[in-house]
């Protein structure tokens, strides 16, 4: 069996976590290919419509970041998108989904290592995880 | 959407070696060339340069592209230029969609060309997915009204409203108080100048030395500056451009027009009570000048403790009295709103003996007695005896830095504290001050010469934590026991002052829920954001200055009100307000009314109307999308990320 490289899809705010991408690639900070970066206007847009989208299209995991708390642009588009995160975690568990498939994070837009880090970080643990099981039953 | 087929091109820039040296932008091309609506894919060395830009608008043109896609560096980077293209080309600027192939791909996988290669197909696949459906955004333009509303006649407001009256605006000022000028009035002398408050240096217009009472005397002989005392803000309604403002002015009772200040009412006035202007420190009539100094110069009569005897009715030999007089309904469109609503001193009851014992006494009341046009004169007095005080001790920090009153540090007690400091020790050399303290915080520019003269003029400084304060009946002094380096210590004093925080003013929160804007906990307002928009609320249109933020000094009020009539002056100069609708859209058919959208709006741009449909008012519409994201029918979207522009992307990215 050829080794499993997960995809990943990240959903980035345009305000802090884009920027910081940007930052990445400026000073050539590298991490896992298997990243696939998405922009909005705020992680707030987000919703469970979204990252149940990402998960029957087979990302095998789904990142989302947004500002630091208080730092959100608009005002607590961050908390509200880590509410929504927090409960579509449990139902994930429930049709089969392993909820450590999702995870948010919140970084300031100077963060690059911390940035890095937890895209290094997802991608290990998803690479442990194995592929998304959607995907095996598709058959693909 | 558009009824015409799309026709996509798509663009892949090679930006010199930075991208091909990576990425193999050959297979790159060859694979945009299959991908569904592509009708022409190319190669280019540098888009973004002139001979580029030409390129790529005369490929528009020759292959009738309405959708372009571009793949090369961060959207951050040049969206802007490749839209003015678009714009050129007589495209909508917004059918444009970037694929992030540098920054994302080429510089962060450079040890991976393959994975490389790859991820730049999903990315410029998800790119031409998303293109084929975004849509077209027009432009709004919405009349603006030329004119706006100051809540607040403090320094930051009158300040505020003086520089918009010179902007051109007509500008209202409104002020709960039946004077102008606020706390600077009542502060004595200020820092860092160590003039007087009245006669501050707010450069306006001449270059001499102007006083707040001249100052305010501008305000209110502006051609362009309407002035509304004893008047709040009852009701607000609409946005930016457009608000339509109730304002409530409470009855004055003495007409402004002929009242002369010649003062006989006062003096036949059979009423007197302790003047709030000098903190109690003096006695006022109900028909009373809060300070020779106040502007404007017109009596006020106080109806909570008149009597309606009619004794000033009578005496007055201009007819200006007129007890009967009722409040008024004044109704103003302005097309902004700045808020400079000011702060005021912690009242420190039950705490040090204050309430209990008249030699204990705040800062606020310290700055009146050392006024030399104030209640005493300018002498140092105790306030129980009237004679003067041999032994001083400040207390720091009280009702800050406080986890029992409030938690926050109220910026400029120390310096208060350490003036006041000064200036009793030039004045009376003899009397020994000791200032308890925490931290001393004066990092204001120049301030730290405050600590450093006091320290030359023998003030004592005492770092600890006040335990209790007792009086001696005896020695009719005050026995302040602390604990300072883990030793307890005592110290004497015969006059008590506290240096109190800041809160904000009365009627802050009320109008915080009629004007729909963020307190925060401490009951402060709150700017949209910390660092980037200081001045702006969650409101469009709404600006903050002065304490109403959060206690500032004097030049930091003054900067802020600059600040905010210039962002005023910004969003209204040109008549118009104008806007890309990128802004959140209702479906009307799925909407069911529940509120979501309303309640989750960080900035009130939705409202559900009498028939139960979510609208948005564009004007005031920040593009964040949230409501979209909790929708639970589908109804709302966000134009340029609706929900399908969104999962195109995703799909995109993923599928093979």
């Amino acid at each position: 069996m050829k080794k499993f490289k997960p995809t990943i899809v990240a959903f980035l705010c345009r305000w802090s976590a884009y920027g910081v991408a940007d930052i990445a690639g400026i000073s050539r900070t590298g991490y896992p290919s298997s990243i696939r970066i998405i922009k909005v206007p705020c992680s707030g847009r987000v919703s469970p419509l979204h990252i149940l989208q990402a998960f029957s299209n087979g990302a095998d995991g789904v990142l989302i970041f947004g500002c630091l708390e208080g730092g959100c642009h608009y005002i607590n588009g961050n908390l509200r998108a880590m509410n929504r995160v927090k409960q579509l975690k449990k139902m994930l568990n429930t049709v089969g989904l392993n909820s450590d498939r999702l995870e948010m994070h919140l970084v300031g837009s100077c963060n690059l290592n911390k940035l890095v880090n937890y895209m290094k970080e997802f991608t290990e643990k998803i690479r442990k995880l194995g592929p998304n099981p959607l995907k095996l039953k598709e058959g693909w | 959407m558009m009824e015409v087929n799309n026709r996509v091109g798509v663009f892949i820039c090679r930006c010199g070696t930075e991208i091909a040296k990576v990425i193999d932008t050959k297979s790159l091309k060859e694979y945009a060339e299959n991908l569904p609506e592509v009708v022409f894919a190319t190669e280019h060395d540098f888009l973004c340069f002139k001979e580029g830009l030409e390129f790529l608008k005369d490929a528009i043109e020759k292959y009738k592209l309405n959708r372009i896609v571009i793949a090369a560096c961060s959207p951050r980077l040049h969206e802007i230029t490749f839209r003015k293209v678009l714009e050129k080309a007589g495209l909508n600027p917004f059918l444009l969609e970037i694929a992030n192939i540098r920054e994302q791909c080429a510089w962060v996988h450079s040890d991976d060309p393959e994975g490389a290669t790859e991820k730049a197909k999903h990315l410029l696949k998800a790119a031409v997915l998303r293109a084929t459906t975004l849509e077209e955004i027009e432009e709004a333009s919405v009349p603006a009204s030329f004119s706006v509303l100051v809540i607040g006649g403090g320094i930051a407001g009158i300040t505020a409203a003086l520089k918009l009256a010179e902007y051109g605006f007509q500008v209202y000022l409104v002020e709960k108080n039946a004077t102008l000028g606020g706390k600077v009035l009542q502060l004595g002398t200020v820092f860092p100048t160590e003039d007087c408050g009245v006669c501050m240096v707010p450069y306006v217009l001449e270059r001499h030395r102007k006083c707040l009472f001249k100052y305010v005397q501008m305000v209110l002989t502006h051609p362009r500056i309407k002035v509304f005392t004893k008047s709040v803000v009852e009701n607000v309604e609409g946005f930016i451009g457009n608000f339509k403002v109730t304002i409530r002015k409470n009855p004055r009772y003495v007409d402004e027009e002929k009242c002369v200040a010649c003062g006989i009412c006062e003096e036949v006035c059979p009423i007197e009570v302790p003047n709030e202007f000098d903190l109690g420190l003096s006695t006022r009539k109900a028909i009373y000048m809060p300070s020779p100094h106040v502007l404007p110069r017109t009596y006020v009569i106080d109806e909570d403790c008149c009597n309606k005897c009619g004794e000033c009715v009578k005496i007055c030999p201009f007819n200006a009295i007129n007890l009967n007089e009722k409040p008024q309904r004044i109704e103003l469109n302005v097309g902004a709103i700045v808020v400079a609503t000011g702060f005021k001193e912690f009242k420190p009851k039950g705490i040090y003996g204050y309430g209990s014992y008249p030699d204990v006494i705040t800062q606020l009341m310290l700055a009146r007695m050392l006024d030399p046009s104030g209640p005493t004169g300018g002498r140092l007095v105790r306030v129980s005896d009237g004679k003067p005080p041999s032994k001083i001790v400040m207390i720091q920090c009280v009702g800050s830095r406080d986890p029992k009153t409030n938690p926050y540090c109220s910026n400029i007690c120390c310096t208060i504290a350490l003036k006041h400091a000064r200036n009793i020790k030039e004045l009376y050399p003899g009397v020994e001050v000791t200032i308890v303290y925490k931290d001393i915080r004066v990092a204001g520019k120049n301030y730290e010469k405050y600590y450093t003269i006091c320290e030359k003029l023998g003030v004592r400084f005492v770092k600890g934590e006040v335990l209790s304060v007792v009086r001696n009946p005896e020695s009719e002094m005050f026995e302040v026991e602390l604990e300072s380096y883990g030793k307890r210590m005592k110290l004497f004093a015969d006059l008590l002052v506290l240096s109190c925080g800041f809160t904000p003013s009365n009627g802050a929160r009320e109008l915080a829920e009629v004007l729909n804007i963020n307190l925060r906990q401490d009951g402060f307002f709150v700017a949209a954001h910390p660092k980037l928009a200081p001045i702006e609320t969650n409101v469009n249109g709404i600006f903050l200055c002065g304490a109403a933020q959060g206690p500032v000094y004097i030049a930091e009020a003054v900067n802020q009100a600059i600040a905010a009539s210039s962002k005023v002056a910004m969003s209204l100069a040109g008549g118009n307000v104008k806007t890309y609708l990128t802004k959140a859209i209702v479906n009307e058919n799925y909407c069911i009314g529940c509120r979501v959208c309303e309640m989750s709006c960080p900035f009130n741009a939705v409202k559900v109307s009498s028939q139960g449909i979510s609208r948005v008012i564009e004007t005031m519409c920040r593009e964040c999308g949230i409501c979209a994201a909790e929708c639970p029918a589908g109804a709302m979207q966000l134009r340029n990320y609706r929900d399908e522009q969104i999962n195109a992307t995703i799909t995109g990215v993923l599928k093979e």
